[in-house]
């Protein structure tokens, strides 16, 4: 690679620079500056991320490759980006009020936000191993210092230590897995794993099993989710939200691609794979939703049911390969304001030093704070997929192509699921709208108030007009199967 | 232009409920209540009357067109677009829709307006506003849909509507109550009317109105569909209707639902929301139309309802009580009309009564108002020296509904009751002259009891009395004037005829585009030609107003020697006790179903099996959860282990499925 090919990359990635930069410059100006609250460096960050937007959009018009083929900046990243943007956005204007409310240190909490960003949008558009594991590390090490932000609680450093291990754990495991595919192959380039793939070499197998579990990990499925709910319950809540939704639509991205770019011929073993993941990663998730107490671990398990969901269409996609990955796409976005919202919700409503976190927190809430009443529970419906909201569109859509490719049963087992956890759902909001006051409730703050007004729109907007972000997801995803079968 | 009818009342309830009913204006803005109440005010009011202006400009856009193709239809967009089954946003303004579209905004505009003085001193004021939009909005989206999801949606959405209105003032429990008992009852409905939806898409592959009706009526595909199949369609869709529109055995949530604020009365449970029944009816014309059975039963059950609530309104002493009843008789006469096929006449009755009921209701809401919440007859009388504009408008109403000659109610029962003896259905006529003699006498009982006679009000109460604030009363002079004069758009032809006015009746021609099957006056000889017919409806009549004069006005001692008669003191029990049946459906269903579900499910299938597996679940999943919790420390290995044997799992699943 010449110099004027790195250059030329170097430009080309300019959404993810605009990030990094970003969050070096927080961190210059932070040791510059004094005081304590520094508002100055939340507007930097948000203006970061807003760089980063607008620049992103300019890769639904032109399509490149950038360091000799190891990242594709194609619309199918770009819609992630998208994704991943939006979410931190929303998640630091949650936070600002936050940060303030439990006394952290902004600085390098914006920072570790912007970095781990920048992570994602590698990781989404990494065509092969070198960029993926760097992409997946930005990424994931950030979040865990993140997890353990908050260091005069116990909960929230044992949640870092615990996904740090953790963690560590799933990333050993995939770094075997990569090195056994490069042992057999001799390139880390998908494309060419693709074509010198030998279904009875069984190095490629083992070395598929061991990446997709990493996967499996990091989206927090069946059987590798046991550290989720111990984790987004000890996170500080800003940071729960924006794991929730961002690592998982990161590792979505990322299982998508390597799956289908790199492993298509091993479709059969892997979509059997995850349709029993699938099945037990709703089942579980919702089970344990039922018995929780505190919201928290609900919506954490919660989370673990909607990766349930969310596989339905990676399933799919074996027979409706168009629909099943624009829904799977179409979901994650649609997740990212239901979810952010409810965890927003609870941020929002989180006191000086204590989070707002079991039901009895939020009981009587309609009385006292009736929009913010409304807010939770469109995002509840939301989540249990109830018409016209952005939930229900998002699981039609899945189910749909569920039904398409003719997995009836993996549609049968996700519909009973969904019912089941319009309970835990509903019983929040019981607990919202029907029950004494216990706790008081957080002052009036129009920052945080501006992100759940953002949210909630989002949520009934995009539930009643679906089509732009449907079609978007539909473009992504056509990007991405051109390009699959050009090669 | 179609969609702006229906969104402008949403913006009213958004601009309503976001800003002034959740207490935002006052937290933020300021202002005193009064100036926020006015502000509310103007915009409950004016987005309805934008719908209203509206509207009215497509009537003469609609009237403009050809005679075959009135109807203008407009795509906001596709919501859920998937095969065959596509949810379209789409709207519909046809000859049918518009009827009921103009029905509904101006009726539902007078009624705002005069919400505005009724509902002033109401500490709950802009959250009155804000369900009052809410109910319009869903409503307009019932008339104007052009599909039967978008007619549930809208069907749905009134039943939200009203029930959240009948428990305005959820404070009083038996206000709550009778909320939830019309939301349960109308629940029932519903299901008919969804499964029968389901029907149609099942037969018709369509569930938008054009396919849907273009095949009803084309001879080659209905011939191979079964006509047990169309009749269980127009049944099922009845079955909502009966819940809807408050037809037996289902009307008895509409008494209850009196319990709400009473323009709100006048609104949804007299003049709009009950009769969506009678315009689905009449918008589904071409499934009645092709099954008789349909036609037979429907015609039976509204007769049945019709005469049954009159007997009931005779005896009643709560002012709205008689007009509930009345609703529910008069909706059982337009089901008659739709029922035997004369749906222009079955809509026509519908206009008029909405003009009339409205009036009678806003009447009974200005005597409420004026005595200070007062509801019951006999502590009224007199009243006509004391609410001077109340009592002509009320006048009115009352002739207006007995269906005296040159009013707006006698043409429109009149054509129903023709319709009904033409083809052929004699008992149901003989039953609906017998209702318009008992329609006749409870009204003008009503209007003697209140305004007639001396009062027997108290002393105190007649201190306080007060006619009521123009914004109340203009409503009820308006309303007044189309109870008087609004009969003459359905003259019917053989008096224009006669009186050279229009040689066809103006109402019925101008539905016609919306009606697929014409229904042919059969060349045979009747007993009683037109004129006749129209003779016994006004002997009817006053026979019904002579009674009641006699009765309660020159010999106002004459009931209670009656009541000494034997049989009929049995009688007047049974009528004013409504026959008991609210007690007989507390014993049947509801003290049955109580028992089912708690001695009986509850106590064995509920605690055994579904808490066992609930517990059992819980006691695992918490079991599982101690077991983690107990050591902070093997926590992580444990995970770690648990994540190993998912992997090694995964891998030996991934090895031998490939290979083998």
């Amino acid at each position: 690679m010449d110099s004027i090919e790195a250059l030329r990359s170097t430009l080309l990635i300019g959404p993810e620079l605009a990030l990094i930069l970003t969050g070096l410059i927080v961190m210059v100006i932070d040791a510059l500056i004094k005081g304590k609250a520094k508002t100055e460096l939340f507007w930097i960050a948000l203006l970061g991320l807003a760089v980063s937007f607008v620049l992103n959009l300019e890769r639904f018009h032109q399509v490149s490759s950038a360091f000799a083929g190891a990242l594709s900046l194609d619309e199918f990243a770009a819609y992630f980006n998208i994704i991943f943007i939006v979410g931190a956005f929303l998640a630091i204007v949650l936070s600002k009020d936050y940060i303030a409310k439990m006394d952290l240190r902004a600085n390098e909490y914006y920072a570790l936000l912007l970095f781990s960003t920048s992570g994602m949008m590698i990781l989404s558009s990494a065509k092969e191993f070198m960029s993926l594991f760097l992409g997946f590390e930005i990424m994931s090490i950030s979040v865990y210092i993140l997890s353990g932000f908050n260091r005069r609680s116990t909960r929230s450093s044992e949640a870092g230590i615990k996904y740090l291990v953790l963690g560590g754990f799933a990333s050993a495991i995939l770094l075997y897995g990569i090195a056994l595919i490069y042992g057999a192959s001799g390139t880390i380039f998908l494309d060419e794993i693709a074509k010198r793939f030998d279904i009875n070499n069984p190095l490629y197998l083992a070395g598929t099993a061991l990446i997709l579990v990493a996967f499996i990990f990091k989206i927090g499925a069946f059987p590798l989710h046991q550290w989720v709910p111990d984790i987004y319950e000890g996170a500080p809540m800003a940071v729960t939200g924006f794991m929730s939704v961002g690592v998982k639509a990161a590792a979505f991205a990322i299982l998508l691609r390597v799956l289908f770019e790199g492993f298509s011929q091993l479709e059969t073993s892997w979509t059997q794979v995850l349709w029993i993941v699938s099945v037990f990663t709703m089942t579980i998730g919702n089970l344990a939703a039922l018995t929780q107490i505190s919201i928290k671990r609900m919506l954490a398990y919660s989370s673990i049911a909607h990766a349930g969901y969310i596989l339905v269409g990676v399933v799919a996609a074996y027979g409706e390969k168009k629909l099943g990955l624009s829904s799977v796409l179409y979901y994650l976005f649609s997740y990212t304001f239901m979810n952010l919202g409810a965890f927003g919700v609870l941020t929002y409503l989180s006191m000086k030093g204590r989070e707002c976190e079991t039901l009895d927190d939020i009981s009587g809430l309609w009385v006292k704070k009736p929009l913010t009443a409304v807010a939770l529970g469109i995002f509840m419906l939301s989540l249990a997929g109830v018409p016209p909201t952005i939930g229900f569109f998002a699981k039609y859509r899945v189910f749909l192509s569920g039904v398409r490719a003719e997995f009836y049963w993996l549609v049968v087992i996700g519909i009973l699921n969904s019912v089941l956890s319009a309970y835990y759902y509903l019983r929040v909001l019981v607990y919202a709208y029907m029950r004494e006051e216990k706790v008081e409730f957080p002052s009036f703050k129009p920052i945080s108030a501006v992100a759940l007004t953002i949210l909630t729109i989002g949520t009934i907007i995009l539930g009643i007009f679906p089509f732009y972000s449907w079609d978007l997801a539909l473009k992504a995803v056509d990007s991405f199967l051109l390009a699959l079968q050009a090669r | 232009m179609i969609a702006w009818i229906i969104l402008a009342p949403l913006f009213g309830a958004l601009i309503n409920g976001i800003l002034f009913a959740s207490g935002l204006s006052r937290r933020f803005l300021g202002g005193s209540e009064h100036e926020e109440k006015r502000i509310v005010g103007i915009i409950g009011c004016g987005v309805v009357l934008i719908s209203a202006l509206i509207s009215s400009f497509l009537f003469f856009k609609l009237e403009a067109l050809h005679p075959q193709q009135k109807e203008i239809i407009q795509e906001l967009y596709i919501w859920i677009p998937s095969g065959d089954f596509a949810a379209r946003f789409e709207f519909l303004f046809d000859s049918l829709s518009c009827v009921m579209t103009l029905v509904v905004t101006w009726v539902s505009f007078l009624i705002h307006v005069y919400s505005v003085g009724y509902m002033q001193e109401d500490k709950s004021y802009s959250r009155y506003f804000t369900y009052l939009n809410i109910f319009v909005f869903f409503m307009l989206v019932l008339v104007l849909g052009n599909n039967f999801p978008l007619m549930f949606i809208g069907w749905e959405g009134v039943g939200l509507a009203s029930y959240l209105l009948i428990g305005f003032w959820y404070d009083d429990p038996a206000k709550a109550t009778a909320g939830r008992k019309a939301f349960i009852v109308n629940r029932i409905g519903d299901f008919g009317f969804i499964l029968g939806i389901f029907l149609i898409f099942f037969v018709f592959g369509s569930v938008n109105y054009q396919e849907v009706f273009k095949k009803a009526i084309d001879p080659e595909f209905m011939s191979a569909i079964p006509g047990v199949v169309v009749t269980t369609i127009a049944l099922l869709l009845f079955v909502g209707a009966v819940g809807k529109s408050a037809q037996f055995p289902l009307y008895v949530w509409l008494p209850d639902a009196m319990a709400g604020p009473t323009p709100v009365s006048a609104l949804i449970h007299a003049a709009t929301m009950v009769t969506a029944g009678v315009y689905m009816t009449a918008r589904c014309n071409v499934f009645y139309s092709q099954s008789p059975t349909a036609q037979a039963f429907v015609v039976s059950v509204a007769a049945f309802t019709a005469l049954l609530a009159a007997t009931i309104a005779i005896t009643q002493n709560d002012i709205k009580k008689v007009l509930a009843y009345s609703t529910v008789s008069q909706l059982g006469y337009m089901f008659m009309g739709v029922g035997c096929g004369a749906y222009a006449a079955g809509m026509f009755h519908l206009v008029t009564h909405a003009f009339f009921k409205a009036l009678l209701f806003l009447g009974a809401g200005s005597v409420i108002h004026a005595l200070g919440g007062e509801q019951d007859i006999r502590r009224m009388g007199g009243l006509r020296k004391f609410l001077p504009i109340t009592f002509i408008t009320f006048l009115i109403g009352t002739l207006a509904i007995s269906g005296v000659p040159l009013l707006s109610g006698f043409f429109s029962k009149d054509e129903i009751l023709s319709a009904l003896y033409e083809r052929g259905y004699t008992i149901h006529w003989l039953i609906g002259l017998i209702t318009a003699v008992l329609t006749a006498f409870y009204m003008m009982r009503l209007y003697i009891l209140t305004f007639g006679g001396k009062t027997r009000m108290s002393e105190e109460v007649k201190h306080h009395i007060h006619e009521s604030p123009y914004s109340m009363a203009i409503p009820l002079l308006i309303l007044a004037l189309l109870s008087l004069i609004g009969g003459y758009i359905g003259i019917p032809a053989f008096m224009g005829k006669i009186l050279e006015i229009h040689d066809s009746n103006l109402f019925e021609e101008f539905l016609g585009s919306s009606i697929f099957v014409k229904w042919v006056q059969p060349e045979e000889y009747y007993l009683f030609g037109h004129w006749t017919l129209v003779e016994f409806a006004t002997i009817a009549a006053f026979l019904g107003i002579g009674i009641a004069i006699f009765m309660y006005l020159i010999k106002p001692s004459l009931p209670e020697t009656l009541a000494k008669v034997p049989v009929i003191s049995t009688l007047y029990r049974g009528s004013y006790a409504k026959w008991f049946v609210d007690e007989i459906y507390g014993v049947a269903f509801t003290r049955t179903f109580i028992v089912l579900s708690k001695d009986l499910l509850w106590a064995n299938f509920d605690v055994t099996i579904i808490d066992g597996a609930v517990n059992g679940v819980g006691s695992i999943a918490r079991g599982a959860a101690t077991l983690l919790r107990t050591a902070q420390a093997g926590i992580l290995r444990f995970y770690a282990a648990l994540m190993a044997l998912g992997a090694v799992a995964i891998l030996i699943y991934m090895v031998v499925s490939a290979r083998f």
